[in-house]
């Protein structure tokens, strides 16, 4: 049933990556359960906006939980309680009326606060620009059919390649480590034959971009599958690491 | 990348931590077989101690390797909390956990830390204390006499299940060593080493103190 | 002026063929003194940068997202076309070239869409190639499934999210070239003006949305693929940042723009709940191939669906097109629904919504065989409405979805300003009237990978390199028209939000110039947005500066182009006085209430040229000829 919400927010305000930031409270009225957290902010937005206030800047931009633009953390969370979910799919049916709500940026050195709730999130294309790609130039490829690869191999290539790069990983590791991320890619190209020819300098530069951009090391907590949006799993990490393993004999 | 620099690397660094864990994992057990014969008495720790140094230079390399290890497992792992600590500058005013996290695994540094003081201590006390006999046995029995050092040794002992109660299976996976669906299974047999681990080292204090060494 | 498509000449077979021979190469070693901008980082414009560079250019590649993997492309679920006829069902380059073209209700381009159709394949080779793990067979050879009611099974597909595996793999060969230096990216990077300078593109201004500042950056020549403009709408099933401030850009600096007012209406998305809605989301057509749709028979029944009896059950898609049934293309499918709701039979608590019932696949096939299926569908479904449709039938309703008009090109996708090129969803080229489910991927890429790179060279190599720096004077005055309309937007201090005025935006076009449309309701829709446009002028709320992150003033710069540009969709609709594909025209119809088309006077594109802000657009016409099909009356019956 559709009711609706009365909340306390405490949202990191910050201006620039150079000044001090701090948790603003706002009180928002009125928040329909069947509406979205983003949804929610942008109603805040828009008052703000009216009472001649700066908005809370956020990324966002499909609402539907693929492009991975929008996260934060909220109550301690990346993306907020409900598993396997993204910011922008959370329905405020998940609040309860009167709830406090803290809604923090992600925290990673490698991620350079912008504005708010914005974050500079380009050391994760960093990291793909170090090799996670199949290296073949437009044309002349052979026929798609050329080469058979099983189902099952396929599917696996395709539970890593599910990941939308939103760093809810990095945000969510102890350790700011961006682990999850680069073994997904790594993962989903080392099981592929198509990705098996350069697949071990591709481990080897990936994982030297890792600390190279400032994200800190695994210890493996588990805490990115379990703040995955997605849902990929560790076992992807153990891949890149069998993988980087291999990358030590020629 | 050379050899060092992949070492050097977040996975080359954790695949260290994880052979050095091992390792100790393994020292552990042999430790803990030879230390129950404290159990049947003066005698046959004493037979267990000889039958030892009896190896010699193959002792003395074990010792070596041992050494060498901790070295690496210890320097390592302060380099990867400094490191982790740096990598998230700004932290969270709120905190959660998302499900992974566990006391053991987020007190990695510290249980690893207390390891390193209890070994420290352990070593001192029984390894190079001066002993009356050939037997060190006296030695364990006087000491575990004492109610502090039974409660220091236990909190060690602590540590050192929690440590590898985390470090086991996480070896595993930063060794690449986890396939589809095996974080589980490496999970239980890290609780169960842990729990052995724990139960065995920790009984001997306790039985001593309590029965004075029968 | 006559509109030339520049289409060449010889059997339709060997056009292309022909062209890439008879155009002009550009010397490799040339190639890096040519600087290329590519706008978009979309399937088109990743696929475009990263062939470009691999070719030589040196490529400049703006985004609005903070990665270039976050275009919209990203949210492409069903599936991408080629006419691999894997299956052996009988399709061919012809037959997909001749059902898009239908598809299209004859109102695309002959030419085009054959090349079209014969690039898919080399499409699908280049994504395996780049590893995207497409579906697959257990015998290891790729899957296919039928899609948007084509005959054959000639969709290939990545679990849903087809358009998300696609444009990682154009992602990967951008990535590369970055690293290799042939791209250079910009990224958080929104044109703002398009610089032309003695008439040919000479260069972009940018803002930095980081920083506010506006950049200046010079080039041999443009390459926009800055998608759709489906959110004139304002609800769509597009993600937020999708615009038409690009080519309204381009618009206004002379390049024309063609078909706006063919728009497509996506039949299967969940329906709007509420004022504060910000986007309505898609569920894949692919639903459709299990789910059946129905209301209830009487006008206003608000029983439960499971109370209602079979038999007070209207399965109106079934009975009125029993040889297509729920697969009808999407344009007569989503017109069906409004049409039952419009009756007062929708449901749901505005009244909305019509059903799409999986209950008898699940009787059928079994609910592991439909989970397997749709699990991830169903799921989201789930997450949004809170509803279990594995219980109850899901509620759809139709939201605007995807854009065929877009700037007008010819064959090289040149637009009309020399020099500019368009590729993607931003170009009007390959769909006509209507675009079949699956067919945008696959242009996208087709424009990309495959057509860009010869034809941007065939330009180019006529072209002096470096003929335009930033310090000149078009430079100048570009950035100074920016910064006084930025200017101009921030002076605002009225009481009304961007998103108010869009809504409202979207409330008029959707009512007058979206699934139907009327002269009168076209006539009303213009002098509402002419007033809409004036409040805007007047009494936009504002705030911010132009320094620094400002969302505010982003969207302001958006809305107001959208507020333009309606004013462009809403002539052409009303010019063109027939019904096809998307655009029906109640005045214009069969008996059975389908589109009737007028091939006499309206088988052209209409293309408009900008000729001030207030003053109407003027309409030049490209005649279309059709050589190779017959024009039928499009029946699914
Ligand atoms: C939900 C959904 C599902 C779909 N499913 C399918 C499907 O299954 N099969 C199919 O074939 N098609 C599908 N489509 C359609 C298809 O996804 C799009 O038509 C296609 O991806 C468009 O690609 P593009 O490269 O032209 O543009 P986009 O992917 O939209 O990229 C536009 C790029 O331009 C940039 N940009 C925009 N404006 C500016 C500016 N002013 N300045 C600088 N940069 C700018 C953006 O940052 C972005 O990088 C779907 C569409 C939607 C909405
Ligand atoms: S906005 Fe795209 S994933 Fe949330």
């Amino acid at each position: 049933m559709t009711q609706s919400l009365g909340l306390t927010l405490k949202i990191w305000k910050q201006r620039g990556p150079d000044v001090k930031g701090a948790l603003q409270t706002y009180e928002v009225r009125d928040i329909s359960t069947e509406a979205s957290f983003l949804e929610m902010l942008d109603i805040l937005n828009e008052r703000l906006v009216l009472n001649g206030e700066e908005p809370v800047a956020f990324d966002h931009d499909c609402r539907e939980g693929i492009c991975g633009a929008c996260g934060a953390v909220v109550n301690g969370k990346a993306h907020g309680p409900l598993k396997e979910t993204t910011l922008c799919q959370l329905h405020m049916r998940h609040f309860k009326d009167g709830d406090v709500v803290v809604i923090e940026p992600w925290r990673s050195r490698a991620f350079t606060l912008i504005k708010d709730l914005m974050v500079d999130r380009s050391a994760l294309d960093a990291i793909i620009q170090a090799g996670g790609y199949v290296s073949v130039n437009t044309g002349g490829a052979p026929d798609a059919n050329a080469v058979a690869v099983s189902q099952e191999l396929s599917e696996k290539a395709m539970d890593a390649a599910e990941c939308i790069g939103c760093g809810a990983c990095v945000a969510a590791c102890p350790n700011g480590a961006a682990m999850l991320f680069t073994s997904a890619r790594v993962s989903h190209l080392a099981q592929l034959p198509q990705g098996k020819p350069e697949a071990k300098k591709r481990v080897a530069s990936m994982v030297a971009c890792m600390s190279e951009q400032g994200f800190g090391n695994c210890g493996n907590e588990r805490e990115c599958e379990a703040a995955c949006p997605k849902g990929i799993s560790i076992t992807h990490i153990a891949r890149m690491n069998r993988e980087f393993l291999k990358s030590f004999f020629k | 990348m050379d050899f060092i620099g992949r070492i050097e690397t977040p996975v080359g660094k954790k695949m260290l931590m994880g052979i050095t864990g091992l390792g100790f994992c393994g020292f552990l057990l042999v430790h803990l077989a030879g230390n129950f014969t404290l159990f049947q008495g003066s005698e046959a720790f004493g037979a267990y101690t000889a039958k030892l140094h009896s190896l010699g230079i193959l002792l003395k390399l074990s010792e070596f390797i041992l050494l060498v290890m901790a070295a690496l497992h210890v320097l390592t792992g302060v380099v990867l909390a400094l490191e982790n600590r740096a990598a998230r500058p700004e932290k969270y005013q709120m905190t959660a956990r998302h499900g992974g996290r566990t006391l053991a695994s987020s007190s990695m540094i510290y249980t690893g830390l207390l390891t390193l003081a209890f070994i420290t201590l352990h070593l001192i006390g029984f390894k190079f204390a001066p002993s009356s006999g050939p037997s060190r046995y006296p030695v364990v029995v006087a000491t575990f006499a004492h109610f502090e050092y039974v409660g220091a040794y236990l909190l060690g002992v602590i540590a050192i299940a929690f440590h590898v109660s985390h470090g086991f299976w996480s070896a595993f996976q930063s060794l690449g060593a986890n396939g589809e669906g095996g974080t589980p299974f490496l999970r239980r047999c890290a609780l169960g080493l842990a729990l052995g681990v724990g139960v065995g080292f920790g009984s001997m204090p306790v039985i001593f103190f309590l029965f004075q060494g029968r | 002026m006559a509109l030339d498509a520049k289409i060449p000449g010889g059997p339709l077979e060997e056009k292309w063929d022909r062209h890439c021979f008879d155009m002009k190469l550009v010397n490799p070693a040339n190639k890096r003194k040519y600087t290329v901008i590519v706008l978009g980082t979309g399937l088109a414009g990743a696929s475009a940068s990263a062939t470009l560079a691999e070719l030589g250019y040196r490529v400049k590649t703006f985004c609005l997202q903070d990665s270039p993997r976050r275009a919209h492309s990203i949210a492409a679920q069903g599936g991408i076309n080629a006419a691999k006829n894997y299956q052996n069902d009988g399709d061919s380059v012809h037959r997909l070239f001749y059902d898009t073209i239908k598809g299209g209700d004859f109102r695309a381009r002959e030419a085009n869409v054959y090349r079209l159709a014969q690039l898919s394949c080399n499409i699908i080779d280049q994504c395996v190639a780049q590893g995207v793990p497409f579906a697959r067979e257990y015998g290891g050879l790729l899957a296919n499934r039928s899609f948007g009611g084509a005959q054959v099974s000639r969709t290939f597909y990545a679990r849903g999210q087809t358009g998300q595996q696609l444009l990682l793999g154009a992602y990967g060969a951008l990535s590369r070239q970055v690293a290799a230096g042939g791209v250079t990216l910009f990224t958080r990077r929104e044109m703002a003006e398009l610089v032309v300078e003695e008439g040919r593109a000479a260069g972009v201004i940018v803002r930095n949305l980081v920083t506010g500042e506006l950049e200046r950056y010079a080039a041999d020549a443009v390459v926009m693929a800055t998608g759709g403009y489906g959110n004139v709408f304002y609800l769509s099933t597009n993600a937020m940042s999708c615009n038409v401030s690009a080519a309204m850009g381009a618009y206004r600096k002379g390049a024309l723009f063609a078909n706006p007012c063919f728009t497509q209406i996506h039949p299967t998305c969940i329906p709007v709940h509420g004022e504060w809605q910000s986007k309505l989301t898609l569920m894949s057509e692919s639903l459709r191939n299990d789910g059946r749709v129905w209301v209830p028979k009487k006008a206003g029944d608000t029983r439960k669906p499971s109370d209602i009896p079979e038999g007070e059950r209207d399965y109106y898609l079934e009975n009125k097109y029993p040889a297509f049934g729920n697969l009808v293309p999407r344009d007569v499918a989503s017109r069906n629904a409004k049409e039952q709701c419009d009756a007062g039979k929708g449901v749901g608590a505005t009244g909305y919504a019509v059903y799409l019932d999986f209950r008898d696949a699940i009787v059928r096939d079994g609910r592991d065989v439909i989970q397997r299926k749709y699990g991830n569908l169903f799921a989201m479904y789930q997450r949004i409405t809170d509803d279990d449709p594995y219980t109850l039938p899901m509620r759809i309703y139709p939201a605007s979805h995807y854009a065929m008009g877009g700037l007008w090109v010819d064959y090289n996708l040149m637009s009309t300003v020399p020099g500019l090129f368009v590729l993607g969803e931003a170009n009007f080229s390959d769909h006509g009237a209507n675009r079949l489910g699956a067919s945008a991927l696959m242009q996208g890429l087709a424009d990309g990978y495959f057509i860009i790179p010869y034809t941007l060279g065939g330009y180019l190599a006529d072209r002096p390199y470096k003929a335009h720096t930033e310090s000149s004077g078009a430079f100048n005055d570009a950035e100074e028209a920016v910064r006084q309309r930025i200017e101009g937007l921030l002076n605002a201090r009225g009481r009304r939000t961007c998103d108010d005025f869009h809504r409202e935006l979207g409330r008029i076009v959707w009512e007058h110039c979206g699934m139907a449309r009327s002269n009168v309701g076209l006539d009303k829709a213009l002098s509402r947005v002419e007033a809409l446009q004036e409040a805007f002028r007047q009494d936009l709320a504002m705030v911010g500066t132009a320094k620094g992150v400002n969302q505010t003033l982003e969207k302001a710069m958006r809305v107001s182009d959208f507020i333009s540009f309606s004013k462009v969709m809403i002539a052409d609709a009303r010019a063109r006085q027939e019904s096809c594909g998307s655009h029906y025209n109640l005045a214009f119809q069969t008996e059975d209430h389908e589109a009737r088309r007028d091939d006499a006077d309206f088988a052209h594109v209409s293309a408009w040229k900008y000729t001030g802000e207030d003053e109407a657009p003027e309409r030049e016409v490209e005649r279309l000829t059709f050589e190779h099909v017959k024009l039928s009356q499009r029946s699914y019956k």
